[in-house]
C-alpha cells in the first residue's frame, strides 16, 4: 500500500539524517577535543557526557533503521532450502516475536524515563538529563515497532552470515 | 514456574538461543530472548525485568568506551570508497617480486594485511580487496579457486591487525584494555601475513596452473615511486595507532582521529564525494547498531550464564578431568571451529567470552592473550562453509564461481590459522613481547 512506504520511507529518512547527524557530532566533538588539547591546551568540559549522549542517539535510531531495513544480523542457514514457503514464515516468525517483544521494551523503557524524570537525574559532567538517554531508548525501540507493523512483507535481503 | 536445576535450566535456554537463531530470529534479540527468559525460569521475572532495566543505564555509561566500535567502523567505511584499495593493491604488486608464479595473489594477500591497519572488519577488507583484486587476477589467467580464495582469506587479516573492531568488543565485554590487545594483535597479524603468503606459495607451487608466470613491466625507480605512495596508510595508521601507544589518545580519539584523516585524505584526493561520504555514514549507522543490538543480548544472556554458575562448574568439571590447559586451549578452539561453520563472528565471540573466559583464565591464560587466540578462532570461521561471511561476499561479487570451488581456494589458508593457533597455544608470551616492548599502560 502507498502510504505505508510513504511513511516507512519518510520515518528511514528521518532516522538516517538523525543518526548521520549524532555519529558526525561524535567524530567532531572529539576531534575538536583532541585539536583543542594538543594545539591550544584547552579541554573541552563535559566530552564523555556528550560522546555518550550521541552514542546512545545513534545506535537507538540505527537499531529501528536495522529493523526497516532487514540489516539486523541473523543466521540465514534455513533460506538456503530457497523454499519461498520456509523464507516467508521465518519472516512472519521474526516479525511476531519482534512485536511482541519490542513494545514490550518501550512500555518498559517508558517506566524507566518516567521515574529518572520525577527524580531529575543528570550526567555528573555537565547535567544532560539522563531522561533524555532514556527517550532515545523509547524512540528507537518504538520506531523499530512501528517498522515491524508497518514493513511491506520480505523483500530486501537480509544482512547474511 | 516447572522447578529446575540451574545447569539444566542453562542448557534449556542455550538450546532455546540456538533454535530461534537457526530458526532466524536476529540474534541480539534470539541472546536477549533466551537470556531473560533463563533469568525469570531461575531468579523470577520481578528480577529480570529489574536486570533488564538495568542494562540501557549501563550502555549509558559505558556509552563513551563503545563509540569507539563506530569511529573505527566510519574510518573502514571510508577507506573503502575513497579508492584506496586500488592503490594498496598497486602497491603491494610493486614490492611483490614481479614476474614469480603467485605474484598477484601475494599481493593481494599483502594489501589486505595493509588495508586490515585501516579498516577494523573482515567482511569490509575482503568486499573491498575483491572487488579489485579478484578481477586482476582472473584477467592474468589465475584459477578461479587461488583468486577468490586468496581475496576470502586475505579478508580475515581485518580483524586481527589494529584496529579491529571485534577486539574492541571483545575488550567491553572481557574488561580488557583496547591498546594492550591492539598491540598483542600485532605480531600474530604480521605472522599471520606471512604464513598466507607462504600458503600461496604452497599453492602455485602443488598447482602451478592455477597462477601463470605474469610479466608485469616497471621502468626504472617506478616500483620504488608507487611503493612510496603507500605514506598515505602509514600515516594514517601510525598518527592513529601510534598516537594511541605514544599517549597522545584515548582509543576513542585514535578512532575520530583515524576516522578524521580517512575523510581529510579522500577529500584532498578528490575521491570522496559528498554521496559516498553519507553512504559511509549510513553503513556505520546500521553496522554499529546491529552490532549494538547483539551487545545488549549478550549482556543479557551473560548475566544469566553467571547467574547459573554455568562457568564455574565447567571449570570445576575440566579441573576434574585433569587436563593441561594447552589441550584445553586446543579444545576451545575447535569448538570455535565447529561454531564458526554456523555462527558469524560477533556473535561467536559474545555468547562464548563469558563461559570460556573464566575457564581459560583457571588454566593459566589471560585475558588479553584469550582475545588474540579467540579472534584467530573466528578467522578461521570466516571461511568454512557452510556459512564462512567471506566466501559469501566473494561470491557476491563473482556470481560464476561457486562457493565450493571459493572454499576449495580459502581451505588451503586454515592451515596458517592453525599454525597460528599453535604458536599461541604453545608459546602464550607471544602475545606480550609488543606490549611489554611499548610498555602500554594497562598491562
Amino acid at each position: 500500500m502507498a502510504w505505508r512506504m510513504t511513511v516507512t520511507h519518510a520515518l528511514r529518512r528521518v532516522c538516517h539524517v538523525l543518526s548521520g547527524l549524532a555519529l558526525a557530532a561524535m567524530l567532531c566533538v572529539t576531534l575538536y577535543e583532541v585539536i583543542g588539547r594538543k594545539l591550544f591546551g584547552i579541554s573541552f568540559v563535559g566530552i564523555v557526557d556528550v560522546i555518550s549522549f550521541c552514542v546512545m542517539w545513534t545506535t537507538m535510531l540505527g537499531i529501528a533503521l536495522a529493523w526497516s531495513q532487514r540489516a539486523h544480523i541473523v543466521v540465514d542457514l534455513l533460506d538456503m532450502t530457497g523454499s519461498p514457503i520456509v523464507i516467508a514464515f521465518l519472516d512472519i516468525l521474526t516479525r511476531i516475536v519482534g512485536i511482541v517483544v519490542m513494545p514490550l521494551l518501550v512500555w518498559l523503557a517508558w517506566y524507566e524515563f518516567r521515574d529518572v524524570m520525577s527524580f531529575g537525574d543528570t550526567t555528573p559532567e555537565i547535567g544532560i538529563p539522563v531522561s533524555w538517554f532514556w527517550a532515545a531508548v523509547i524512540v528507537g525501540y518504538g520506531l523499530s515497532t512501528i517498522f515491524l507493523l508497518i514493513d511491506s512483507p520480505r523483500s530486501a535481503s537480509s544482512k547474511n552470515v | 514456574m516447572f522447578e529446575a536445576s540451574p545447569p539444566v535450566i542453562a542448557f534449556v535456554a542455550t538450546i532455546a538461543m540456538f533454535t530461534l537463531i537457526l530458526l532466524r530470529i536476529p540474534i541480539g534479540l534470539a541472546l536477549g530472548l533466551a537470556g531473560f527468559l533463563g533469568y525469570s525460569w531461575l531468579d523470577g521475572s520481578r528480577r529480570a525485568v529489574t536486570m533488564l532495566m538495568a542494562l540501557p543505564t549501563e550502555i549509558i555509561s559505558a556509552g563513551y568506551s563503545f563509540s569507539v566500535i563506530p569511529l573505527f567502523i566510519l574510518m573502514g567505511a571510508v577507506a573503502a570508497r575513497t579508492g584506496l584499495s586500488a592503490e594498496l593493491f598497486a602497491i603491494a604488486k610493486a614490492a611483490a617480486r614481479p614476474g614469480a608464479r603467485g605474484t598477484l595473489a601475494v599481493a593481494t594477500i599483502g594489501a589486505c594485511g595493509l588495508f586490515g591497519a585501516i579498516c577494523g572488519s573482515s567482511v569490509a577488507t575482503a568486499a573491498t580487496m575483491g572487488r579489485i583484486a579478484v578481477p586482476e587476477m582472473r584477467s592474468a589467467g589465475y584459477s578461479p579457486q587461488l583468486a577468490t580464495g586468496s581475496v576470502a582469506a586475505g579478508g580475515t587479516l581485518g580483524i586481527l591487525i589494529p584496529p579491529s573492531v571485534i577486539l574492541v568488543i571483545y575488550a567491553l565485554l572481557a574488561e580488557q584494555s583496547v591498546p594492550v590487545l591492539f598491540a598483542a594483535a600485532m605480531l600474530p597479524g604480521i605472522l599471520l601475513t606471512i604464513l598466507c603468503i607462504f600458503v600461496v606459495k604452497v599453492m602455485v607451487f602443488v598447482k602451478p596452473h592455477w597462477a601463470p608466470p605474469i610479466d608485469i613491466k616497471y621502468a626504472p625507480g617506478e616500483r620504488l615511486r608507487i611503493v612510496m605512495r603507500a605514506w598515505k596508510i602509514f600515516g594514517i595508521f601510525l598518527l592513529s595507532i601510534g598516537g594511541l601507544y605514544i599517549g597522545w589518545f584515548s582509543p576513542t580519539e585514535a578512532a575520530a582521529v583515524g576516522a578524521g584523516a580517512t575523510i581529510l585524505i579522500g577529500v584532498l584526493d578528490r575521491r570522496l564525494k559528498w554521496r559516498e561520504l553519507v553512504s559511509a555514514v549510513e553503513e556505520t549507522t546500521l553496522t554499529s547498531a546491529s552490532l549494538f543490538f547483539i551487545f545488549l543480548g549478550a549482556l543479557l544472556y551473560g548475566r544469566f550464564i553467571a547467574l547459573t554458575r554455568m562457568p564455574h562448574d565447567l571449570t570445576h568439571f575440566v579441573a576434574s578431568l585433569g587436563l593441561s590447559g594447552d589441550l584445553v586451549a586446543l579444545l576451545i578452539v575447535f569448538i570455535y571451529l565447529v561454531l564458526g561453520c554456523f555462527l558469524e563472528s560477533v556473535s561467536m565471540v559474545l555468547i562464548t567470552v563469558p563461559v570460556f573466559l573464566p575457564l581459560l583464565q583457571s588454566v593459566g591464560y589471560d585475558g588479553v592473550w584469550f582475545g588474540i587466540l579467540l579472534v584467530v578462532a573466528v578467522e578461521m570461521g570466516l571461511i568454512t562453509p557452510p556459512v564462512g561471511m567471506n566466501l559469501f561476499v566473494i561470491r557476491a561479487q563473482t556470481p560464476d564461481v561457486s562457493i565450493p570451488k571459493i572454499a576449495a581456494g580459502a581451505l588451503p589458508f586454515l592451515a596458517a590459522q592453525i599454525i597460528l593457533v599453535f604458536i599461541l597455544v604453545y608459546w602464550p608470551g607471544f602475545t606480550d613481547v609488543l606490549p611489554d616492548l611499548l610498555k602500554v599502560p594497562g598491562r
